[in-house]
């Protein structure tokens, strides 16, 4: 199910898979644009420029947002007219086959059908790797998504830095963290003497601690680097980083960049503001953090305003060495060993030196544990806990949790034109019954033949006592009334027939949606029902019986892609 | 797709109260010092080293394993050791909950958190300390020393970081542990 337990080595391709598309990646119509609160122009990640805007809308004041929200309704509705002539069009291509749509008009799930019928495996994903946003009801990818800096840490020590000093200290770990300057290793603090702090009354000698990288045995006795205590180490090499001339450099273009902003924003432009306090507060994500995205999103940022936004010239205070002086002893260098590689002289922008011995330790760069919210609603998907070590999480909604696990459980192996079964499973995750409908998505190419025995059944809910009974059938009697193959626990498996048309990985697109009926949330039923939760919610409070009226029934629709490996030519008789 | 059930012949195989499955092929050396926690498998070939404990009088547990652990066919877990103030010493090591240690790995990791799968063939040099939730790839070496942080992938040699693992890895982790536990069954026909 995963590519997780595809084994290394072997391409994914002709491995079994399941993969499911988030909304936003489908290669056809725009994703439900038509419910979500964002205008057309910003749906999520299209282009880099998009996203960088996007985050600059999220830093706009409310006020502004439902200001922006009534102007954009119009265009909502404009964009929604327009998505009815896209239905129409796919009703005309799939007459027939209707599936269950349960609560969720069919506009919708026609159009979410329309998006993505197509055995591209453009922005799909596995199931691990997507998150299911609660209000919206839709899966959420790592693009629809947008990270959030939770907290820093180093990973050699695992101690938390606060982020007040993260900048101070050059995005660096401030303890006795350095990693090797051949091997990019962890190097260790050694004393000299193997008996140094038996005696605690001998005061140590002057030099006493180095540093050795345990796997190339590089030591700081080497380049003369010793230390008198084991402690402290990284203070004594970041006063050799802050004057180093690369450092320097980047600090002084950003000051020169961050007074521009200054100056220029004006009070009214939140889209500057909110780029400044980005920068200020060192929250401007990586996003941008790659050269291409910046230069993208300064060129965006002048264009916007109509190029009346030159930046004041820079001129850079270094100057970059001239490299020819080097080049006799370059070319009399006979032993490569003699002269460091491109990767070890990268890690010293500014001297990049060519012999080892001029190589020094550094110190090991910070990691971020990161939260994510949806760009569509803006609740949080995952929030993990501000502690370094900790892996627990306050918030988590992965889409493993939430929507049907698909996996492939028994494949026969495929041969063109021969008619082999695939059994696949749908384990429930949810503590709700749901009812599954599955549709093969015609827009394949090759068009494999594809029959579904039992297009739509039901999934018993995900109940813990079951993990502790191994191998319950939990089929109750007579709950087996659909035509398939096997009923256990939370999980139920269903029958393909496929017929690959050509040789090569089969691929096929299934449209996948499922229906459950879930607890309104307090603010529901309120005139704050949001348009999402109308439209993906069908059955109002007035549909549904009085004693299910605290239920809804919702209903999610979603593409996956499942691959079964590679279909043999027909065999020559 | 799903794991597939490895059978196995029931007359190799010891199964303990809390459901531990070890093989009568395995070397446990020291099994005094060495604690598993439940649920865990160990494979033909697989050593452990309860025998190299901390010098001195008394019980000590070397080598603690926890639920749902997998050591597969030839995996080796030997106690870390180093000279410390001029007295050569082994030192405690600890494992998690859901660990899987592929085939032929040697491991002399301090401890290894909850959740991590180690692949073939890789070497964990001494004092590692593997937190939760990370993955070592095959044919990986860990130096000494190194740290592994949670939700990441280590892979090559020596071992660097190569990708994240998302989110959701503990409960994937889970499942499998769970899954390969209950599909690891005796073979009927013996």
């Amino acid at each position: 199910m995963l590519a997780l337990n595809a084994p290394p080595g072997q391409g994914p391709a002709q491995q079994p898979f399941v993969h499911y598309r988030c909304l936003c990646c489908s290669p056809g119509t725009k994703p439900k644009s038509s419910t979500s609160s964002e205008p057309a122009e910003t749906t999520p990640h299209e282009t880099t420029k998009d996203k960088d805007q996007q985050q600059r809308e999220e830093g706009r004041e409310e006020e502004e947002e439902e200001e922006e929200g009534k102007k954009e309704k119009d265009v909502q509705q404009d964009s929604s007219t327009a998505l009815i002539s896209i239905t129409k069009t796919s009703e005309a291509s799939h007459p027939t086959d209707e599936p269950t749509t349960g609560g969720l008009p069919r506009k919708v799930m026609e159009e979410i059908f329309a998006s993505g019928n197509t055995s591209d495996l453009h922005g799909s994903q596995p199931l691990s790797r997507l998150y299911f946003c609660d209000s919206c009801d839709e899966i959420r990818c790592s693009k629809c998504s947008q990270d959030e800096i939770v907290c820093y840490f180093c990973p050699n020590c695992l101690f938390d830095v606060p982020t007040a000093s993260v900048k101070l200290e050059k995005h660096k770990c401030s303890r006795n963290c350095f990693e090797c300057p051949i091997c990019q290793n962890t190097l260790s603090v050694v004393s000299e003497d193997p008996d140094a702090g038996q005696f605690a009354a001998v005061p140590p000698a002057y030099g006493q601690f180095y540093l050795l990288c345990h796997i190339c045995h590089w030591n700081s006795q080497s380049i003369n680097m010793t230390f008198e205590k084991p402690t402290g180490l990284a203070a004594q090499l970041q006063k050799a980083d802050e004057t180093s001339p690369d450092i320097m450099e980047f600090g002084r273009l950003k000051d020169h960049l961050e007074k521009h902003f200054r100056n220029s924003a004006k009070p009214s432009s939140s889209l500057h503001s909110s780029l400044l306090s980005s920068i200020q507060t060192g929250s401007l994500r990586y996003v941008s953090s790659t050269a291409s995205s910046t230069s993208s999103n300064i060129g965006g940022l002048s264009h916007r305003r109509g190029g009346g936004d030159d930046f004041a010239h820079y001129t850079p205070a270094v100057q970059v060495m001239d490299d020819t002086e080097n080049l006799d002893t370059l070319m009399s260098v006979i032993n490569l060993n003699q002269i460091t590689t491109m990767k070890q002289r990268l890690r010293e922008l500014h001297k990049q030196p060519y012999s080892p011995e001029r190589l020094q330790p550094k110190r090991i760069h910070l990691r971020i544990k990161k939260s994510r919210r949806c760009r569509t609603c803006g609740h949080i998907l995952v929030n993990p806990e501000q502690k370094a070590q900790s892996i627990r999480f306050k918030i988590k909604l992965i889409a493993l949790n939430q929507i049907p696990n698909i996996t492939i459980a028994n494949v026969q192996p495929m041969i063109v034109q021969t008619l082999s079964r695939v059994i696949l499973r749908f384990t429930n995750p949810r503590h709700e019954e749901v009812q599954v409908s599955v549709r093969y998505g015609d827009g394949a190419q090759p068009h494999h033949g594809v029959h579904i025995h039992s297009p739509t059944f039901s999934i018993l809910p995900y109940n813990e006592v079951w993990e502790y009974e191994v191998g319950t059938i939990a089929a109750a009697p007579g709950s087996v009334q659909e035509n398939v193959y096997e009923k256990t626990a939370n999980s139920t498996s269903i029958v393909l027939d496929i017929t690959p048309v050509a040789a090569g990985e089969v691929k096929i697109p299934l449209f996948v949606s499922f229906t459950f009926k879930t607890k309104v949330r307090s603010e529901t039923g309120s005139p704050s029902l949001t348009s999402t939760q109308l439209v993906v919610s069908g059955a109002s409070a007035k549909d549904i019986p009085a004693s299910d009226a605290d239920f809804v029934e919702k209903t999610v629709a979603f593409w996956t892609i499942i691959g079964f490996g590679d279909a043999l030519p027909t065999l020559a008789t | 797709m799903d794991l597939p059930i490895i059978k196995y012949s029931k007359s190799e195989y010891i199964e303990t109260d809390t459901g531990n499955k070890v093989s009568r092929k395995s070397v446990i050396c020291g099994s005094q010092n060495i604690i598993l926690g439940g649920k865990t498998i160990l494979q033909t070939g697989s050593v452990i080293r309860g025998d190299l404990r901390r010098t001195g009088p008394g019980q000590a547990v070397v080598v603690s394993v926890g639920r749902y652990c997998f050591l597969s066919q030839g995996c080796v877990i030997r106690p870390p050791c180093k000279t410390y103030k001029g007295a050569f010493s082994y030192y405690p090591m600890k494992i998690g909950d859901h660990v899987t240690i592929g085939e032929g790995s040697i491991v002399q990791a301090a401890s290894i958190g909850s959740f991590v799968s180690i692949g073939k063939n890789c070497v964990i040099g001494k004092f590692a300390i593997i937190k939760e939730c990370s993955r070592i790839e095959d044919n990986t070496v860990i130096p000494a020393n190194a740290v592994v942080p949670s939700f990441t992938i280590y892979s090559g040699s020596p071992g660097r970081l190569v990708d994240e693992l998302p989110e959701s890895i503990q409960e994937i982790f889970e499942a499998r542990t769970k899954d390969r536990y209950a599909k690891f069954v005796p073979s009927t026909d013996v």
